[in-house]
């Protein structure tokens, strides 16, 4: 296997990742790798530890011990956060008194890649107007959640990390996010979601993993070896 | 330049999340006691005497009594309470920087804040005496006779006025621009120690730092003899006593100056500014109530 292949099998390689937040554990030894170009799937219960396995991919927190490496650079050795990275945690911390566009457009100012076209073909795709002038404070949470998306993958990463991206979404909305989600993971992308929605397993997922106070377990791997996700 | 323009995105959400918080239109009432016990007094005072006061008195007053610049800082550190501002919303915005451009953003964004809260509270006290005052460089008969008077202070009460170290020293101008840079100055001070303390530990503990940082300057004052080594080295170290206007010394340069004290607050405020980024490699970019 070659260097750019070893990356692509291991494109995030999480390795003994542990973190205490004083006497309390929320990650166990978590060892696993995540392939390029696959939807990755970690459910489990609120607080198992889900978010916390994602910030620290983002590189947002800092390991007790362990080590997180993404497309082959270490995270906080190598650089702060991964490169080519959009992410929806929690709340994407929208500016309430700026319309959709003017907020993608002040996020994307920051790393100055994505076009005022690309910014609003990224709301177009999420079914959103991106000429409206409603200002986010306004906005539904399911359209919150929308522009989230959009926010994530408007400049076009490579890696897309998630954290319950259905969440205030109708069933029809739903079924437009998995259906894009699905046509990014087409186009190479690595999506990793956080979800406790039974039908984005079943229906995008090509790995699932679940997350059980702070430990990891593989339940669907994506090859015979059980360990390569 | 990527660096720079990061910096700018953190220090403008920072903004645009303080002036829309409930937390500073609270703290901008406290202007209207600025009003009611500093402006409000010298322009009585004025009509009394049937003197115009010079408009930037009633700012360099703000600068002179002790208990006024204590409170000051007390403002200054509610103000600053939380920074850095580190909530999941800012999650999309670090992302796309570096941890020193977030943290460079949020001393930015106290920088600012501290230069634009000063200068509010100048426009204010400038805006409302403007009508019946005057902008000639020079002192007028009212704080002249308060300055030296002081029969006349105790006699009416008046706690905010300008004293004779300054009227006889520097002219009203020169007062107005180190009252400015040294309470600004002083408000960086603040928010970087309260910044420093909240990068690894909770918000409380930044509170009691702050307080005692505060209460140090304050306290050397009340109960240590003038002219004591204590004394004057406890003056040394606190930046409350820079901040003080009326304390320092404007004929010995090498003496408590305002250079003495612009050199202080830059090499702390520097240091505070160094130390925060040396350490914000190594702390959990997470909301203070998840640490």
């Amino acid at each position: 296997m070659n260097g750019k292949e070893y990356i692509k099998k291991e494109y995030i390689k999480i390795e003994n990742l542990s973190k205490k937040f004083g006497e309390e554990q929320v990650l166990k030894n978590v060892n696993i790798s995540f392939e390029q170009g696959k939807i990755h799937g970690i459910i489990g219960r609120n607080g198992s530890g889900k978010t916390m396995l994602l910030k620290a991919i983002c590189g947002f927190i800092v390991p007790t011990s362990g080590s997180v490496t993404v497309a082959g650079r270490q995270i906080g050795r190598d650089l702060d956060f991964p490169d080519h990275t959009g992410i929806m945690l929690d709340n994407s911390g929208f500016l309430p008194y700026y319309s959709g566009f003017r907020n993608l457009s002040t996020l994307a100012s920051i790393r100055g890649t994505a076009t005022k076209k690309k910014i609003r073909d990224a709301i177009r795709k999420v079914g959103l107007d991106p000429s409206m002038k409603k200002h986010v404070g306004k906005y539904s949470l399911g359209m919150r959640q929308r522009l989230a998306l959009a926010q994530a993958f408007m400049e076009d990463p490579d890696l897309l990390l998630l954290d319950e991206p259905m969440n205030g979404l109708d069933r029809h909305g739903m079924e437009e996010v998995r259906g894009m989600l699905m046509g990014l993971r087409d186009t190479g992308k690595t999506l990793l979601i956080a979800t406790h929605i039974a039908d984005d397993i079943k229906l995008m997922c090509d790995t699932v993993c679940e997350m059980e106070a702070g430990e990891l377990r593989i339940l669907r791997p994506a090859d015979s070896s059980g360990q390569q996700l | 330049m990527r660096s720079l323009r990061s910096a700018w995105q953190v220090c403008l959400h920072n903004l645009i999340r303080l002036l829309t918080s409930s937390r500073f239109f609270v703290l901008l009432l406290s202007s209207f006691a600025v009003y009611a016990y500093v402006i409000l007094p010298l322009v009585d005072l004025g009509k009394e005497m049937n003197e115009p006061i010079n408009a930037l008195e009633p700012f360099i007053a703000l600068g002179n009594p002790r208990l006024l610049v204590f409170l000051y800082g007390a403002v200054i550190m509610l103000l600053f309470c939380d920074v850095p501002i580190m909530e999941d919303s800012h999650n999309s915005l670090i992302i796309r920087m570096s941890r020193r451009s977030w943290l460079g953003g949020q001393i930015f964004y106290i920088v600012l804040t501290s230069f634009l809260w000063v200068g509010m509270i100048f426009l204010f006290t400038v805006l409302v005496v403007a009508p019946r005052s005057f902008w000639a460089n020079e002192w007028s008969y009212v704080i002249n006779t308060l300055a030296y008077n002081r029969g006349l202070k105790i006699q009416i009460h008046i706690w905010a006025y300008v004293n004779a170290n300054i009227v006889s020293n520097i002219t009203p101008w020169a007062a107005a621009l180190h009252n400015y840079l040294l309470l600004s100055l002083y408000a960086v001070c603040i928010g970087l120690l309260v910044l420093l303390v909240n990068l690894r530990h909770t918000r409380a503990l930044s509170v009691i730092v702050v307080l005692a940082v505060n209460i140090e300057g304050y306290m050397a004052m009340a109960f240590v003899d003038e002219n004591h080594p204590l004394r004057i080295f406890l003056t040394w170290i606190a930046p409350f006593h820079h901040a003080w206007l009326d304390q320092h010394n404007f004929t010995n340069r090498w003496g408590f100056s305002p250079a003495a004290s612009y050199a202080f607050f830059l090499l702390l405020n520097t240091v505070l500014a160094l130390i925060a980024l040396a350490r914000v490699k190594r702390i959990d970019l997470l909301p203070d109530t998840r640490r």
